[in-house]
């Protein structure tokens, strides 16, 4: 399944609430094939963003596998996983979450940064980003000086520098107005159709999904749904 | 508002660890303050007992006039005076195992002898004849029991008494010694011993007027013949040095303290950053800024409140040990407690409270800043405007203070060193804004997590305060064990730089034999004759203010005294005009002209051996602590001519050869004097070992302050690693690996001691400067020196200190969540 970016065996996950186990994710398996965009749906408390924390080895998983690339990440170490975060897969949370006391242009260089790479080798990188998301002007300015939109397209910015395989977005417009909306949409598709990089975004809006190739629908930590949104696009392989 | 106060209680009580630390900083300062209060006071209780016990609380002592003539009863007018007792009191020597121990030799009556038990009663039934009453502690170091003999030397002639009791530690025995003792005998006995049937030498009595001073006035103007004064004329030195002594605790406390300001201060910005959504919340509610600051201020005193009652306690714990240990006479059972004034419990609750409020008022009052509106919808913002002022301040702080450095002039020193601390302090988040910036420019492409450590320093505000945090606490113990170090120096100096060997006190019992040991028995070779000098220091007063005369041999003085500087060319000067003088002249100490308002060139009356003469100030010379500080050099041919004075107590003389051959020989050779014979290394270990209480105590305010700051730094490192979790699950989740968050932490607690390491040193030297100005400005003179030694030990210290807060945080790496980390909302 080399074709795969991503490969999803058995997965589950819960957690205690106080005394009480509750299964977030159930006996879930699926691969997603290399530079699709799909985007993963459903109410809250459904297990989606419990589902991408785990793609992105935020979190470990009670039982099941998750591959990607062909490494199962259950397997790597502390520092392989650092490093695959740093090279192989680019994370954009829902509220930004940029360090608050680094310069717009530190904030994207920071995977570089924490690599050990020289920020000089990626000085055109940087301002082809920078260009892309319309913030040149801003780069010496701090979070703090930006508006929400402009710090969530640094967050992009910051999981596309390092040109990782993998993007992994968690409601990336949740917080955003439609135009800002639509602008980071846009930069996700442009990603995906023109460097052939894999998306998975959580979402709640039906308009974002819109963006991709694919949308499954998870309901009660298992897959409700899922479909197509391209009749000879690039998808999910489920297995039930 | 009584729901917010609640909820105000609730969390003190949730958030122990905050509400722990305020109390705990309130809790040692404000202990401090009590037991200063408190110890001094035992001090000086066990001073005024161990005085007031041996006279018998009899504070007015008569005397001849003539001291070659003794008193007779039926001559003397009792006008004035009552209770009298009546006693002859002869000084004698008496021989243990190659040592001498002085002895005062108490003539008195039986009904004059006061008894606490009925075992004191019966040894007074064997009181008869050649027979003696010592105290317990003599006997159980000198290993004299009841019936054995002993032989001593009274007025250059032996005598044997048997013991006929032993009585306890109390009244005249209170300050036994082996080294000096009382001893009662019969008055028949030692009046027949020393020819002087009927005759007394010493009457003590207690005043009939309205004071002391009345009394011996009446007594004085009825009596031709006798002279009545009181006991405690060369006492007074001893309650003032206390009293200094208090101050200087006082000194070393306001250090101590504001490092608790500093603590409670930043524990309370943090309560109210924390308290933000909450007071939001009222706000929405319709509470008014006032409200919200009453009930934090009430919270304010009542934090100083429970902590000015614990203090009381733990205050009152340590004067009840000190009292204890400082006891003279514990280890025989001797001991009574403390009773500690119930306004001290007052002060405590006072001081505990203003302690926390005048902390706190700041960051309370930063709540009238605040928009309303922003902390309803949590976007509360710190007021920046407040950085810039404190940037300027700071700036003109620093230059006010390098241009009067550059101007030198006199007396400002004082001010310059406030300017210094208090620029550097005010500029400090700046100045590492500033160069962390640059450094993290330069060295982010190199050493990353290096680069990152450097940033957060920048802009952790938990960081910085660690920074200042660590900065006070080194000064603060750096200056009060400097202080410490100096003041010691101060007190040893005064005896290691004397220059001496050999030392032989006289007492003034033993009449004027000075000349006649000088000539007939000191002219040894193994004495180097030029060093060979009387040395007599007695009290005296003037308008209230007592102060020391210290009788020289002026040819061979500076041959003596190494701790005064007379290798300056003003006091030398002063030195040969005193000298060469043709008229009897004085030189007079710095600070004890500056009490009684002395210049060169004055007339300074003197009363010496109740004759009172002008005598001509050459100069005043800066005598640091010599004898207490209050000091009057006076040729000893002046002090016989002018007021026929010869007591002697002390010759001090450098050996050619072994200074304990020497003693020993001497101490043969003078048996039949009453004198003792000492060599300075004997003296030497003596006053080292009183030094050493002085030093305890100053230990125990560095003590303090060390254990406030790491309190403080713990707390702060703590603090600050929960308010970055979230960047570093933020760090992790792009990458940031477990290796490289624990280099991160350990540069960030490195360069925080860094930035400490930078300032210390031009700190210190400011704060020292500091301390020295404010101590000369209440007249105590020392030489405070920076002792850089204690900077590399302070450093280390802190710099374990700081590795050991973050290592908590290194060993719960594991537990790390970054989703519980990053979860919104």
């Amino acid at each position: 399944m080399m074709n795969n970016s991503i490969e999803i065996i058995n997965l589950n996950k819960s957690f205690y609430m106080g005394k009480e186990e509750v299964q977030v994710l159930n006996d879930l398996s699926f691969s997603v094939e290399k530079g699709s965009f799909l985007s993963i749906m459903g109410p809250s408390g459904c297990g989606k963003s419990t589902l991408l924390y785990l793609l992105g080895g935020l979190d470990d998983p009670t039982s099941g596998q998750i591959i990607i690339n062909g490494k199962d990440i259950g397997k790597l170490k502390e520092d392989e996983k650092a490093k695959m975060k740093r090279r192989d897969v680019g994370f954009v949370f829902q509220f930004h979450n940029l360090v608050p006391n680094l310069s717009v242009e530190d904030n994207i260089l920071l995977p570089i940064i924490l690599d050990g790479r020289s920020v000089k080798d990626y000085r055109i990188e940087l301002k082809g980003i920078l260009d892309l998301i319309k913030l040149s002007h801003k780069r010496t300015a701090t979070p703090r000086e930006l508006s929400g939109g402009q710090q969530q397209r640094i967050a992009v910015a910051r999981a596309l520098l390092f040109q990782p395989e993998i993007i992994l977005a968690d409601e990336p417009i949740g917080n955003l107005d439609s135009h800002n909306g639509a602008t980071i949409m846009e930069l996700f598709q442009s990603i995906n159709r023109e460097f052939g990089k894999t998306i998975i975004q959580v979402t709640h809006s039906e308009a974002s999904t819109l963006y991709g190739d694919s949308v499954i629908h998870l309901k009660d930590g298992v897959i409700e749904s899922q479909e197509s949104l391209r009749p000879c696009g690039r998808g999910v392989i489920t297995t039930l | 508002m009584g729901l917010f106060l609640k909820f105000v209680m609730t969390s003190a009580m949730e958030k122990k660890g905050k509400f722990i630390m305020l109390l705990f900083a309130i809790l040692m300062s404000a202990t401090l303050f009590i037991a200063s209060l408190g110890v001094t006071d035992v001090m000086m209780n066990n001073y005024i007992e161990s005085y007031t016990q041996v006279m018998e609380n009899k504070e007015i002592s008569i005397k001849s006039k003539d001291p070659s003539v003794g008193i007779q009863l039926d001559e003397v007018n009792l006008k004035g005076v009552q209770d009298i007792v009546p006693q002859l009191e002869l000084k004698g020597i008496y021989r243990h195992d190659l040592d001498n121990s002085t002895v005062t030799v108490l003539g008195r009556n039986t009904q004059d002898i006061i008894t606490k038990n009925i075992n004191e009663k019966r040894a007074l039934d064997h009181f008869h004849g050649a027979t003696c009453i010592i105290s317990q502690k003599v006997s159980q170091d000198l290993h004299l029991k009841v019936n054995d003999t002993l032989q001593l030397n009274v007025n250059h002639q032996d005598i044997t008494v048997q013991v006929a009791g032993l009585f306890l530690n109390e009244g005249i025995f209170f300050g036994d010694t082996n080294e000096a003792f009382q001893m009662i005998v019969p008055y028949d006995f030692l009046a027949g011993q020393s020819n002087m049937p009927g005759m007394y030498n010493n009457i003590i009595a207690t005043g009939t007027g309205p004071s002391t001073q009345a009394s011996i006035d009446e007594f004085n103007s009825a009596n031709e013949n006798y002279v009545a004064r009181t006991s405690f004329t060369d006492q007074q030195g001893m309650l003032n040095a206390i009293k200094e002594g208090r101050i200087i605790c006082f000194a070393l406390l306001a250090v101590v303290m504001l490092l608790s300001a500093v603590i409670i201060s930043s524990s309370f910005r943090l309560i109210i950053a924390e308290r933000m959504p909450v007071i939001g919340t009222f706000f929405s509610q319709g509470a008014t800024k006032p409200n919200i600051i009453n009930v934090l201020l009430l919270e304010s005193i009542l934090f100083g409140a429970i902590g000015g009652v614990l203090s009381f306690l733990a205050g009152s714990g340590i004067t009840y040990g000190a009292a204890y240990f400082l006891s003279p006479h514990r280890e025989y059972g001797i001991f009574k407690w403390p009773t500690i004034p119930i306004y001290y419990f007052v002060l405590a609750v006072l001081f505990g409270i203003l302690l926390s409020v005048i902390s706190s008022i700041l960051p309370i009052l930063q709540i009238n800043k605040l928009s309303i509106k922003d902390v309803i919808l949590g976007a509360a913002v710190e007021n920046r405007a407040g950085n810039n002022t404190r940037k300027l301040l700071g700036s003109g702080f620093l230059v006010i203070s390098l241009l009067l450095f550059l101007v030198q002039i006199d007396g400002i020193v004082s001010i310059q060193c406030i300017l210094l601390i208090a620029g550097i302090l005010l500029v400090l988040p700046n100045l590492i804004h500033v160069v962390t910036a640059k450094l993290y420019g330069i060295l982010k492409d190199k050493v990353p997590v290096l680069a990152l450590a450097l940033n957060n320093i920048r802009t952790s505000k938990e960081l910085l305060g660690n920074i200042t945090l660590m900065l006070i606490a080194a000064l603060s113990v750096i200056t009060i064990t400097s202080v410490g170090d100096s003041i010691r120096t101060v007190m040893t100096d005064g005896f290691n730089r004397n220059n001496f060997q050999i030392q032989i006190t006289v007492p003034s019992e033993a009449g004027n034999i000075t000349d006649t040991l000088m000539k007939n028995e000191l002219n040894r070779s193994d004495i180097e004759q030029d060093t060979l000098q009387k040395l007599k220091v007695f009290g005296g007063q003037r308008n209230g203010t007592a102060f020391q005369i210290a009788g020289i041999d002026k040819d061979k003085y500076l041959s003596y005294d190494g701790y005064i500087d007379w290798t300056k060319p003003k006091n030398l000067n002063i030195y040969e005009e005193f000298k060469n003088a043709k008229v009897p002249s004085v030189i007079v100490s710095k600070s004890m002209a500056k009490a009684l308002g002395i210049q060169a060139g004055d007339k300074l009356p003197l009363t010496v051996n109740q004759t009172e003469k002008e005598l001509y100030v050459t100069g005043l010379v800066d005598m640091k602590m010599l004898y207490g500080g209050y000091v009057v050099l006076v040729d000893n041919d002046v002090l016989q001519q002018q007021f026929n004075y010869v007591g002697t107590n002390m010759i001090n003389a450098k050996a050619t050869g072994n200074d304990v051959k020497l003693r020993d020989d001497l101490r043969k050779q003078l048996s039949n004097y009453n004198v003792k014979v000492v060599t300075y290394e004997e003296l030497e270990r003596a006053n080292i070992a009183e030094n050493e209480k002085t030093i305890a105590a100053f230990s125990l305010f560095s003590l303090m302050a060390l254990v406030i700051a790491s309190f403080g730094v713990l707390n702060n490192t703590k603090i600050s690693y929960l308010n970055s979790k979230k960047n570093i699950a933020l760090l992790h989740a792009i990458g940031l690996s477990r290796q490289q968050k624990n280099r991160l932490l350990l540069f960030q607690s490195i360069f925080v001691v860094l930035w400490v390491m930078l300032l210390l040193i031009p700190c210190s030297y400011a704060m020292i400067f500091l301390t020295k100005d404010l101590l000369s400005l209440i007249g105590m003179l020392y030489d405070i020196r920076l002792n850089l030694i204690y900077v590399p030990l302070v450093l280390g210290f802190l710099l374990v200190l700081i590795v050991l807060s973050t290592l908590p945080v290194l060993l719960n790496g594991k537990r790390f969540s970054i989703i519980n980390e990053m979860k919104y909302e």
